[in-house]
């Protein structure tokens, strides 16, 4: 370690003692008065909350797929150890996976104003001359190379992703997930190296007084060790208030744009960008569709007369008409549908065949899992596994009719599954076999 | 000394774990994709974004517009780069109940508002300090 940091030093040396290149490379050349430790701080504290809540309810949406139960439900099936906190996903409170995957998106783009503000506040050092100058440097710098790509990739696959703008590399469920750990990993050791460095510079000035100072009173902070505050600051046009008040204010307007997709409601209406931002429809089938029958080749003879569920179980498998399954005990359930997108529905009041009926039909009463597939053409969402929890939970049905109407096609008419806090695409649309396992 | 060890310490188990992360994220199909992807996110920043911002906020400062002007530029610049996809994106949405509406119109919408509430923080504010004296 010794013998690699005198090395690094050794080439710090060399650069550094070649001239200074102009530009932004010398110190001069950054001359905004309100740069310094304590904004970089402000903006600090705001992603220090954000991104854990951020990285908390995004690999909670991990778990709610449940990817242990096989590669049905798993395109990261190389993960090993990251998978280490996996649960069984709970069906209560059934809203659960609304709250928290709507929280993940809305506050995902709510961040974007500030994590922009924040990276200007510290544009100088991506400058800073010479480059390296220890190997503990050296790393940091390359913890940084991480931390701004891993979160920039985060923020931008996730905000294609759900405007359905699928032009990234690759499976969004596997990068967002992988580069998720790269940019959380960066993110630790950037605050073990800084949060001291961020209390201190949070104590050095009062909120409250910067609150009140305008233009004329804005003064630089005193020069600082990491060469943030300017050496030969211009004279303020914009005070620190002015500065958090617009970044403020840029998430503000993006919290009233996008946040009516997963609230609702009347609410629905202003999310003005959001690509869920109106009902469909009109009647019992108007809520929210992701995919329509055609858009994934469902043509009315694969659901037509001709269509059966087949019921796997212990036994010989059980072949039922739409009819017979109508002719069936009934039960109801009012849950939402909750797209990994952040968008949601109000409760519909779905009605049907329970899960947990249906596994005793099977033989298999305390069935582990089962594979839901649909007559959807094979697709990456096709069939999925539920759990034991989810199979018995009574308010988990395989759906016939919703807010007192047949299931139209694009709600997967003649049969669905609905199961509580489960993530909308684990509700499979159309549904032919179910195979229940021990 | 002991901050240094701890240092050290997170930092290299701080990379290892990224370094995982990373080593699984080529193990993508598409590795030169992800790698255009994740580095292009840091040139996208330094190269295009961060000196468009920096310009413009100098061109503006030596312009002598300030306050509100500035306010409503930041405010719909960041609008603006979240709406990009729906804003850019070619051809018509799959079904009628995804991206249903008319997002080039309501962009407009919401940067004349911005506009409208930029141009009433001045006049609110000289409202203000009128009444104070």
């Amino acid at each position: 370690m010794a013998a690699v940091s005198a090395r690094v030093s050794a080439f710090a040396e060399r650069i550094g003692s070649a001239a200074t290149p102009p530009g932004p490379f010398r110190s001069g050349f950054w001359r905004s008065p309100i740069r310094g430790p304590w904004l970089t701080s402000v903006f600090g504290l705001v992603l220090l909350f954000g991104i854990p809540v951020m990285f908390v309810t995004g690999v909670l949406s991990y778990a709610a797929y449940n990817p242990g139960l096989g590669p049905i439900n798993d395109q990261t099936a190389d993960k090993g150890l990251l998978g280490f906190y996996l649960f069984d996903w709970p069906t209560r409170p059934y809203w659960l996976y609304r709250l928290t995957q709507g929280l993940h998106v809305t506050l995902g783009v709510v961040l974007v104003p500030v994590l922009l503000a924040k990276l200007w506040s510290v544009i100088p050092k991506l400058f800073q001359w010479p480059p390296l100058r220890s190997a503990a440097q050296a790393l940091e710098r390359l913890s940084l190379l991480l931390l701004v790509g891993g979160g920039i990739f985060e923020f931008v696959t996730g905000i294609f992703n759900v405007q359905l703008f699928y032009v990234f590399p690759g499976s969004f469920y596997t990068l967002h997930f992988y580069g998720a750990w790269v940019f959380i990993a960066a993110f630790v050791v950037h605050v073990s190296l800084r949060f001291g460095r961020m209390t201190r510079a949070l104590r050095s000035r009062n909120l409250f007084r910067e609150l009140r100072t305008g233009v004329s009173g804005t003064r630089p902070e005193p020069p600082d060790a990491d060469g943030l505050v300017p050496v030969a600051p211009a004279a303020p046009t914009m005070s620190r208030r002015g500065a958090v008040g617009m970044v403020g204010a840029g998430s503000l307007l993006l919290l009233v744009v996008t946040a009516g997709q997963s609230i609702g409601g009347r609410l629905r209406g202003t999310a003005l960008l959001a690509p869920h931002d109106r009902d469909p429809g009109h009647g019992p089938n108007g809520f929210q569709i992701n995919k329509t029958a055609a858009s994934v080749g469902i043509t009315p003879n694969l659901v037509g007369p001709a269509w059966r569920l087949e019921v796997h179980g212990s036994g010989r498998p059980v072949v039922l008409s739409r009819e017979q399954l109508l002719a069936m005990p009934r039960h109801t359930a009012a849950l939402p549908i909750a797209c990994v997108e952040g968008w949601s529905t109000a409760d519909q009041h779905w009605e049907g065949l329970r899960l947990a009926d249906l596994a005793a039909l099977s033989g298999l009463p305390a069935a582990g899992s089962v594979l839901v597939e649909s007559v959807q053409p094979s697709g990456p969402y096709s069939s999925v596994m539920l759990r034991g929890n989810q199979i018995r939970d009574p308010r988990a049905l395989l759906a016939l009719r919703v807010n007192g109407a047949d299931l139209s096609m694009d709600h997967g008419y003649p049969a669905r599954v609905i199961v509580p806090a489960n993530p909308g695409v684990n509700n499979t649309k159309w549904v032919h076999r179910l195979t229940f396992r021990t | 000394m002991r901050t240094g060890v701890t240092r050290w310490l997170t930092g290299a188990a701080g990379l290892v774990l990224a370094g995982v992360g990373a080593y699984r994220l080529l193990g993508v199909d598409d590795l030169t994709g992800v790698l255009i992807w994740l580095g292009g996110a840091v040139v996208l920043h330094d190269v295009l974004i961060a000196p468009l911002v920096l310009l413009i906020g100098s061109v503006l400062v030596r312009g002598g517009v300030r306050g509100p002007v500035r306010g409503a530029l930041l405010v719909g610049g960041a609008l603006t780069a979240v709406a990009l996809p729906v804003l850019l994106r070619p051809g018509k949405p799959a079904n009628p109940s995804v991206l249903p509406l008319d997002y080039p119109r309501n962009w407009l919408v919401t940067l004349v508002a911005v506009a409208v509430v930029s141009a009433l923080v001045p006049v609110v504010r000289r409202i203000g300090r009128s009444r104070r004296r």
